[in-house]
């Protein structure tokens, strides 16, 4: 047995014996303090209960998806929910904007802009604005229709516009028909 | 892309002088320019192999499989290992380039930018795959021997001039790297 | 009594950030705003306590070949849990959660904080478990308030705020640039080590011998 304990298999056991220890101590941790998944943020642009699903791989020109989720509302209507990271427009970063859809139709149920990005102007979005979008579908947005979430700042409307396109694009590879 | 990526490493997100990483060779390091560009030459190749074993691991190992956790014991473990081989293969290869490299090697482990370009590679949006890693290493490593190179040409100058007995040393290299972050400051108002 | 030398030792006369200048590039970058600092400083003591405990009870079992190795695997390992735990406790309060985006990826880049190698190399792996844990405590507490002075300096120049509380209008914006943290971070080591040289030239010609300089390195 003493013959077995070379120095040098005792150095590679001792670094194993560490690195085992360490690697079972940080999976018991990482259960321990596993947070949940926040998903209060689609409620509070439409009420209902969400479950997360995989974000499907689809080309996206406008923006990325960070999260989705499906869910069905108090009178049973099935919803898909999108976290959106638009791409920017010129001085406007990323917007970061919750849309949620009616599975089986598109229409847009509900939205609203959890993060704006930085841009060279201080921009207020207009809520009322993007209530109006409620009950039209998806697919009849039309990308940088300037009427549609107008407020002045013409570069971040656009990229909130960006998240929308994104929605359109995600919902018709996914979902559509 | 490509050139996003260079553009972005070099100048606009420069290692050194904006992202404040790999300082301490940076410090420590600079005082003459051949070391400086060795170094620099050094940490650059560790940095693109480092990016291409690291990313492939998180992306297509890790993640999968949940243990996303265990990334910084496996990256560090991934870099120490590279240097480790690499200090080998030059001992091997060339004796008087290890002579004059020999004490900075172990050093590399430690540096901030190699880690850091690892960590960075997984969140950063201009990299969506192993050969995107792999030039954000190169691009990073060839911004961070740029910065250190024109500090050590700096150094070298102020050396020779007469310093007040408390700015010399660390104080007056942290101020000349203020000026030369100064300069690259600029670089940050480029948008692509 | 080896407690205070240990603590003169950790915030004044090797005060990591100011007199060793190691881990320079966590300290610049954290130091913009004074939460930041004393967030990253907290997460650096914890760590710095915890590796240095762990060294420290496995000192005689470590073979000194892998030594390296060892405390690097340790080190991560508690980087790992002070990950973990900020990301558990920001998504509480919203505070946390600030100063954990704040770090970024300088917080997996403590594991390789060389003040906290240099201190298990130097310190842990050769003495005992409480000497260690006090030395861990006490390099930490000096680097903290070393990196909280420095943020609070850049946020009152910077911001004309500190903590996050506005104090008055006037701003300077050089100092919340990386151009600032460099200059403001070597005019504090200047400062520092002025001061410091002008107390133990006093003590030399006489008076209380408080900050007696160390002869032997640790």
């Amino acid at each position: 047995m003493k013959k077995i304990l070379t120095p040098s298999v005792k150095c590679v056991l001792t670094l194993v014996i560490i690195a085992v220890v360490c690697v079972a101590a940080l999976a018991i941790l990482n259960d321990l303090l596993y947070v949940p998944p926040d998903f209060s943020a689609f409620s509070n642009a439409y009420e209902a209960e969400y479950d997360q699903v995989e974000v499907a791989d689809v080309a996206l020109t406008s923006g990325k998806v960070l999260l989705a989720v499906e869910g069905s509302d108090s009178q049973g209507k099935q919803l898909v929910g999108l976290y959106i990271e638009s791409a920017g427009y010129g001085k406007a970063k990323a917007f970061t904007v919750i849309i949620v859809l009616e599975k089986d139709t598109g229409i847009i149920l509900g939205s609203y802009i959890k993060e704006q990005g930085s841009s060279a102007a201080p921009y207020d979005y207009d809520e009322s604005k993007l209530a109006v979008l409620n009950g039209t579908n998806v697919a009849d947005i039309v990308p940088k229709d300037p009427e549609m979430v107008v407020t002045g700042a013409t570069h971040s409307s656009y990229a909130v516009m960006n998240a929308f396109v994104t929605a359109q694009e995600y919902y018709q590879a996914v979902y559509g028909e | 892309m490509v050139f996003s990526l260079a553009i972005a490493g070099i100048f606009i997100s420069n290692y050194v002088v904006v992202q404040f990483l790999g300082i301490c060779p940076f410090l420590g390091l600079s005082k003459k320019v051949d070391s400086a560009l060795g170094m620099g030459v050094a940490v650059t190749f560790v940095m693109v192999l480092a990016s291409l074993i690291t990313y492939p691991i998180y992306t297509y190992i890790m993640l999968p499989n949940g243990i996303e956790y265990l990334e910084i014991i496996v990256f560090i473990f991934v870099i120490a290992s590279l240097v480790q081989i690499l200090e080998m293969v030059i001992r091997k290869m060339s004796p008087s380039l290890y002579k004059a490299m020999g004490v900075y090697l172990p050093l590399i482990t430690t540096n901030c930018a190699i880690l850091g370009v690892a960590e960075i590679n997984l969140t950063y949006e201009l990299v969506t795959g192993v050969f995107s890693a792999a030039l954000n290493g190169l691009f990073s490593g060839i911004g961070f021997t740029l910065a250190i190179v024109i500090l050590a040409g700096l150094r070298e100058k102020i050396d020779k001039l007469p310093t007040p007995k408390h700015m010399r040393g660390f104080p007056i290299s942290m101020i000349t790297a203020g000026i030369m972050a100064m300069a690259f400051y600029v670089f940050t108002f480029i948008t692509m | 009594m080896k407690v205070k030398e240990l603590a003169l030792d950790g915030i004044v006369r090797q005060n990591p950030a100011l007199k060793l200048v190691l881990g320079t590039c966590s300290i610049l970058a954290l130091s913009n705003e004074a939460i930041n600092g004393l967030g990253m400083g907290a997460a650096v003591t914890f760590v710095l306590i915890c590796s240095n405990l762990v060294i420290s009870i496995l000192r005689n079992i470590i073979p000194d070949k892998v030594r390296i190795p060892a405390f690097i695997l340790i080190i991560a390992t508690f980087v790992t849990v002070v990950k973990m735990l900020l990301y558990y406790l920001g998504s509480k309060s919203a505070a946390i959660m600030g100063i954990y985006n704040a770090m970024g990826v300088f917080l997996p880049l403590i594991v390789v904080n060389c003040i906290i190698l240099a201190r298990a190399e130097s310190f842990a792996s050769h003495n005992t478990i409480g000497l260690s844990v006090m030395d861990g405590l006490f390099m930490g507490i000096g680097y903290t308030v070393a990196l909280t002075l420095l943020g609070a300096v850049r946020e009152i120049l910077g911001n004309g705020s500190i903590f996050g509380v506005a104090l008055w209008n006037f701003k300077i914006a050089f100092f919340t640039t990386p151009a600032g943290a460099f200059m403001t971070y070597g005019m504090f080591i200047a400062l520092f080590t002025f001061v410091y040289d002008r107390i133990v030239r006093k003590q030399k010609l006489g008076g209380a011998k408080i900050l007696k300089p160390k002869t032997t390195e640790v």
